[in-house]
């Protein structure tokens, strides 16, 4: 009876480990860069204009995701709101869903409408990249499933993307400045703020119950219920799709440092 | 209708393509207006993207 519970909660605790906590890490270290972005484009650019050129599209797709998202898990939507200029308060955007608090699957959805301008904002990027880049580098399938082999997988996909977007850079002008704007424009608006943190607490109680379950009913009735392979590999892409927009915001706060490093040495010549 | 649009010199995507991503981003805008709801019950969350502080 003891090595059932302790295998049920130790393979618990690795699904949490593996699905629910590098998302969370992941979506804390995107919205700290997307941030950095944000306010490195709000510098070069000026409030009003960052947010006319860059801030309402990536604002749109943010309030989106979180919609969408809210609709799947059967939330209802209150109030949907973009502004073009920015609004009051320095607020870009808002929705309002409500919810049944006594439904379990409404509140799981929690966890997931918050987190998803993080999933929305690298779903755009890639597909903009899909359509964008010829000869996009395949995402890393990982067969051994353990973290160095992932990492080291990583690291070459992020190289072949490297030398892909120089590539495109010599090749076509047109169509890197045009995946970079979007990028730009999409990546500083993948941020979750410490409310919306908040708010993933409940439902993430309620996916570690459900892992729990998941578990227990594998020691039932024996091995016959799996995990779909195309959940995991899905986590896999969703992961890659993540970090890589990440790196690819670090790269664009650079460029945009850059930027207000060049204007502001030629300003102070010019006095 | 048919006739292609050119994106870049290596990539082509049919004007259908395109009418069809906007067509599909505007019903899902439209779905969402006329599904607004007020005062139901249940709990609210908002959600909402602000501008960083430390920018201002």
């Amino acid at each position: 009876m003891f090595d059932i519970i302790y295998d049920v909660l130790i393979n618990t605790i690795i699904h949490l480990t593996l699905w629910v906590f590098p998302l969370f890490g992941l979506s804390m270290g995107m919205s700290n860069v997307a941030g950095r972005l944000q306010k490195m484009i709000s510098r070069v650019f000026g409030v009003r204009s960052y947010m006319l050129l860059f801030g309402w599209p990536g604002t749109l797709v943010h309030e989106l995701s979180h919609t969408v998202t809210g609709l799947i898990f059967g939330h209802k939507i209150e109030n949907f709101n973009v502004y073009l200029l920015g609004g009051r308060n320095g607020k870009a955007g808002s929705v309002r869903l409500r919810h049944n608090p006594e439904s379990y699957y409404q509140r799981l959805g929690n966890f997931f409408i918050a987190m998803a301008p993080i999933f929305g904002g690298a779903a755009v990027i890639y597909l903009t990249a899909v359509v964008l880049i010829p000869d996009l580098p395949a995402v890393p399938a990982v067969q051994s499933g353990s973290i160095w082999s992932f990492a080291s997988e990583m690291n070459d996909y992020l190289l072949a993307l490297r030398d892909t977007l120089i590539q495109l850079c010599k090749n076509n002008l047109k169509s890197t400045a045009l995946f970079l704007y979007i990028a730009a424009s999409v990546g500083s608006g993948m941020r979750m703020s410490v409310t919306d943190m908040k708010k993933t607490v409940p439902g993430c109680f309620i996916l570690a119950g459900l892992f729990l379950l998941f578990h227990l009913l594998r020691h039932t009735i024996g091995e016959k219920i799996h995990i779909p392979v195309v959940l995991s590999e899905s986590m896999i892409h969703i992961y890659t799709a993540i970090i890589a927009a990440m790196i690819l915001n670090l790269i664009l706060t650079a460029m945009f440092f850059v930027i207000l490093k060049i204007r502001s040495a030629f300003s102070s010549k010019s006095r | 209708m048919n006739e292609r649009l050119t994106l870049s010199m290596t990539f082509q995507m049919d004007s259908h393509e395109i009418i069809l991503i906007i067509t599909y981003f505007e019903e899902t805008l439209i779905y969402i207006k006329n599904n607004m709801i007020k005062n139901d019950p249940g709990m609210v969350e908002t959600y909402s993207l602000g501008f960083q502080p430390q920018v201002f």
